[in-house]
């Protein structure tokens, strides 16, 4: 652990003066979950750290006409228990239950989630089954990309040091969406596979669907040859078991300290098959 | 002891330290502060096996705080640690064994100056081939690290004719089985704070499990005679036996560093130091046979037990012993061969956990007992019930099993209470998951026995105040197992005195002589005979006491009766402190030492017969899993089961240790996987080396059964270590059960079994 300097702006505009003044680069601070970890270990060389999880500009979840917009300093565990996430984003809601510990979800932010670039985050994998929007703030100046766009390989975005996400914005359009995760461990596990799906049906018929997988590729997964296959269908289980087989195609797991890429590749097949089931065969 | 029933032994009382743990009041060794104390961060070898040319300090140096570096120049005694074989040194000199190892210590000001300076020290060094494989170690082409062989210790066990009795068998069954690492993962990392005193003397607190080892360590690095050192334990927060012998070399090293900077100096470790360079169960290889009847009796046994050791040899020659010595079950056998190693290979040295050496072999052997049962087509469990120890029967050591023997009735009892007869082989799963039921039978000598026994006593020190207060110091620690609790209730019971009335603090080596190690599920037994012994006198002085008071008070002459801090006679009542009260009027002798030495044991090393331990606890297991065959996922659902423990002291803190015992078991059967790649540890976290929670906790269904052990005190023995030991292969035969997989490797992760069942089909 380094001695860092931690900054503690007001509003959104003192971030921008406080980047100004860090000569030596700096790191946002939002819920420290990854960063002090990682700073323990000597892996960031970053003495001023911008702590921006208090400022509101970054928090609130509000349902709008057409738009949900979730701050993207609001913690795991707000997002899934705002009725508004769980009511419009049922995969996000999900994925932010099963996240990490009781702890570690009042801590960690949605916003850090993506931020991280963790192959195997389970927020950032439904945030893009959920079709987010990041909106970025960079000294002020404001641009909306698809979150997705934002993750290039393992902990590696295309965000610049002075970009911060200010929130997450997602069509309101009712749907069904799943999250499902295999870890070492129920609970409290980092993700081996994880499977987000998102569809909507019009009279059983699947008119949209985006599946994601995570922790099987340098970055999320989206398997385009399986979504394609069930679209415009009415799929049943033998139709949803070979999207699953699509689904173990599209990865490119490895073999590391938590699992074999053999295993995790049948597993996308596993979990994907499971989720879509969930998603498309239930029957309200 | 007493005529009057027991009115503290066997009650489940409040844990002494239960308040202060539950409220945070414990103070734990890096809760304390002394004026002018530096802190100590260590520099760590970067490969598994390198020549050290010396250090680069200069980068060090310029950090604001930095004190001095220490090293191997800087021990002033023998630099060798004084465990079993004496073959580590304190610091390393010329070469370096393991990647992790202390090289050297940085003192500084302030714990975050001591790790950025430690951090920027340069070791100067050249590497040396390494091996990591402990049977690739034995070959005679792998690079020499003890010895000519690499092997740190090797036993056998010779009995009848074992080549006969299996060309003569009508059922031989062999396998292979492997076991990983299992890391304690105690919540409070090693850390000591040592202090120079007067005259030379140096005091170190600490949190550890075996203070003596301590005591000896900084005698022998400081080169100071033994009453110099004082060892003071501090609350310890969990050991599982990784404090048994590395906090002695962690007192050493702060010791070291106290002496040369002339300050207190405190070493407190990170949790990533504590995983790479700290103590750990030995992973396993076993060969193992079992040869039958056709009626199902076991005649031969035959085995070949492997060790990873790691490093150096620490407590690998002991580790061995205990797991050659219990290797063929819990089962009498006419014809015996084993034959074990402790091998030597670049990795940390492997240690005590919490069933030392057992946990391993009884996996391979209860693995392979249900293969047996399957080739005779016998039920496991009744083929187990055929073949156990029973009063009378022999071990495979040749020696005779006591009326202490509860394992038949442990069998029966998770027999019944699983259902066993009507579910095995018939729960019924959904969709992709199968359920399955699996047993398992173990025993576990308790104390050291032959293999320890120059360290097998203990002592103690009751003192009765006289505000009727009772002070009982001993050498055993208490490290969360409840120690402080059961011998309260044992000194409580002996002096006929108010179990509140009963305090005990952590040990401090200065009160007690040297009591042997806080190991081997003995400190119940030792310390409580010892506790005994010392209140003997004093009861016999407060007993008399009290029958004059009762008299003066107009009691008849005669029967007097003693229970629950009182004494009454005639209807008249004499409290306890009323009765010390007149004892320090008498001007009596109210503090008094005891002693207890284990019987002597009967082994031979030439041919591994005799006697080896004093007397045995015994276990059965039953556990009911699911298993996920498209994921391999297991889940224990449910844990039955039953321990002989001759009494249970405390039954509320007896069930505890099931509970914790088979949590941890089930760590190891399932999850537990400590990474090891070209000598370098590569989960040294919680988050990748990954322990069960209680999601993962099954529901418990345990009891105990006391078959009095007349030794013990108040016929307990000790048990503390048996709960961990049957559960991971109760799992792997009830995974077998279930989906018909059989992994023979611990831990049992999803990629195994679903690879078993890809196999399959």
């Amino acid at each position: 652990m380094i001695p860092v300097t931690v900054v503690q702006p007001k509003k959104l505009s003192g971030v921008w003066a406080a980047a100004r003044a860090a000569k030596g680069g700096f790191k946002f601070l939002a819920g420290g979950t990854d960063l002090v970890i990682n700073a323990r270990h000597g892996k960031n060389a970053h003495r001023v750290w911008i702590d921006i999880s208090g400022l509101k500009e970054l928090k609130g979840i509000t349902e709008g006409r057409d738009k949900i917009r979730i701050g993207a300093a609001e913690t795991a565990a707000a997002v899934c228990s705002s009725p508004a996430v769980r009511k419009w984003l049922p995969a996000l809601a999900q994925a932010c239950r099963h996240f990490a510990s009781p702890p570690l979800r009042n801590m960690a932010t949605l916003g850090g989630n993506c931020a991280n670039a963790s192959p195997s985050a389970d927020a950032a994998c439904a945030l893009c089954a959920e079709q987010a929007a990041a909106v970025i703030s960079r000294a002020g100046k404001i641009r909306r990309v698809a979150a997705e766009s934002l993750f290039l390989g393992p902990k590696h975005t295309a965000l610049s040091p002075d970009d911060l996400i200010l929130a997450f914005e997602f069509p309101r359009r009712a749907h069904r969406g799943v999250f499902i995760k295999l870890g070492a461990r129920e609970s409290f596990a980092i993700s081996k596979v994880s499977a987000a799906v998102a569809a909507e049906l019009r009279n059983g018929v699947v008119c949209s669907l985006s599946i994601r997988l995570g922790a099987v590729g340098p970055k999320i997964v989206r398997p385009e040859s399986a979504e394609k296959l069930l679209l415009g269908l009415r799929p049943g289980a033998a139709a949803i078991a070979d999207a699953a087989r699509l689904c173990a195609e599209a990865v490119s797991p490895i073999d590391d300290v938590r699992s074999t890429a053999a295993y995790r590749r049948d597993m996308a097949r596993v979990i994907s098959k499971r989720a879509l089931e969930a998603v498309l065969l239930k029957t309200s | 002891m007493s005529d009057n029933p027991l009115f503290c032994v066997g009650k489940s009382v409040t844990r002494k330290d239960a308040l202060a743990k539950a409220s945070g009041e414990a103070l734990y060794i890096d809760d304390y502060s002394y004026g002018g104390m530096l802190h100590a961060a260590a520099v760590r070898s970067p490969r598994p096996h390198i020549r050290i040319k010396g250090f680069d300090a200069r980068a060090a140096e310029k950090v604001a705080g930095f004190v001095m570096l220490v090293s191997a120049a800087d021990i002033p005694g023998k630099n060798i640690w004084p465990v079993v074989k004496e073959d580590c040194p304190f610091f390393p000199e010329t070469e370096s064994r393991f990647q992790g190892e202390t090289l050297a210590l940085v003192l500084a000001e302030t714990r975050l100056a001591a790790r950025e300076a430690a951090a920027k020290v340069k070791v100067l060094c050249a590497e040396l081939p390494f091996v990591e494989d402990p049977l690739a170690a034995l070959e005679k082409s792998a690079p020499k690290i003890y010895g000519g062989n690499n092997v740190f210790s090797s036993y056998v066990i010779k009995r009848g004719d074992v080549e006969e009795a299996i060309r003569s068998a009508d059922a031989v069954v062999e396998g292979v089985f492997t076991t990983n690492y299992q890391v304690h993962v105690y919540l409070e990392t090693q850390g000591a704070i040592a202090f120079p005193e007067a005259g030379g003397a140096m005091t170190v607190y600490g949190s550890l499990q075996c203070p003596y080892y301590a005591h000896d360590a900084v005698a022998q690095a400081l080169n100071i005679t033994h009453n110099k050192v004082r060892i003071v334990q501090r609350v310890t927060g969990g050991g599982f036996g990784g404090k048994e012998d590395v906090p002695a070399l962690v007192a050493a090293h702060a010791a070291i560093a106290a002496r040369k900077s002339g300050r207190p100096v405190k070493l407190v470790y990170e949790r990533d130091e504590d995983f790479i360079s700290m103590s750990r169960r030995h992973p396993s290889w076993t060969r193992m046979v079992y040869a039958a009847r056709k009626d199902g009796a076991i005649t031969a046994c035959k085995a070949k037990y492997v060790l990873d050791g790691g490093a150096y040899a620490t407590l690998s020659p002991i580790v061995l012993w205990r797991g050659t010595v219990h290797a063929a079950g819990p089962y009498k056998i006419e014809n015996v061969s084993v034959e074990s190693f402790a091998a030597a290979t670049n990795k940390a040295p492997c240690g005590a956990y919490r069933g030392f050496g057992q946990p391993q072999i009884c996996f391979a052997n209860e693995s392979l007992l249900d293969k047996l049962a399957e080739k005779l087509g016998m039920d496991p469990l009744e083929l187990r019930l055929k073949n156990i120890l029973r009063p009378g029967d022999k071990t495979i050591t040749g020696q005779v099993i006591t009326g202490s023997c509860g394992l038949e009735e442990a069998l029966v009892s998770v027999r019944e209470k699983s259902g066993w007869a009507k579910r095995r082989g018939r729960l019924a799963g959904e969709g992709a998951v199968k359920k399955g039921l699996g047993v398992s039978a173990n025993y576990y000598g308790v104390g050291l026995g032959a293999g320890g026994k120059y360290l097998d006593r203990a002592g103690a020190h009751v003192s009765v105040s006289k505000d009727g207060s009772v002070y009982a110091a001993v050498g055993n620690t208490e490290m969360g197992q409840g120690a402080q609790t059961v011998l309260s209730q044992i000194a409580a019971e002996t002096l006929n005195c108010p179990y509140d009335g009963v305090r005990m603090t952590e040990v401090d080596t200065s009160r007690v002589p040297d009591s042997g190690p806080t190991v081997a599920s003995r400190t119940t037994l030792m310390s409580g005979n010892a506790v005994i012994d010392a209140c003997k006198p004093l009861r016999g002085r407060i007993f008399k006491a009290a029958r004059e008071l009762l008299s003066a008070k107009g009691a008849p002459e005669g029967a007097m009766e003693a229970s629950g801090g009182e004494f009454r006679a005639g209807g008249k009542t004499v409290s306890f402190s009323e009765a010390v009260k007149e004892c320090w009027a008498q001007r009596l002798k109210m503090a008094e030492h005891g002693w207890y030495a284990a019987p002597k044991t009967s082994f031979l090393p030439e041919n591994g017969q005799g006697d080896a331990y004093v007397t045995y606890a015994y276990s059965a297991n039953v556990a009911e899993v699911a298993v996920d065959t498209e994921t391999g996922a297991v889940r224990v659902e449910k844990l039955y089961a039953a321990h002989d423990l001759g009494r249970a002291v405390n039954p509320r803190l007896a069930l505890g240790q099931m509970h914790g015992g088979a949590l941890q078991g089930i760590g190891y059967a399932l999850s537990e996987n400590l990474v090891y790649k070209d000598g370098a540890l590569l989960n040294p976290n919680m988050s990748d080396y990954v322990l069960p929670s209680s999601m993962e906790t099954p529901e418990f269904d345990c009891s105990t059964i006391e078959r009095p052990y007349e030794d013990g005190p108040y016929a307990a023995k000790g048990f503390g270590e048996t709960p961990l030991i049957g559960p991971a292969p109760a799992i792997a035969n009830a995974v077998k059960d279930a989906c018909g997989a059989r992994v023979p490797g611990l831990p049992l992760m999803p990629e195994k079994v679903w690879g078993r069942l890809k196999d399959k089909a």
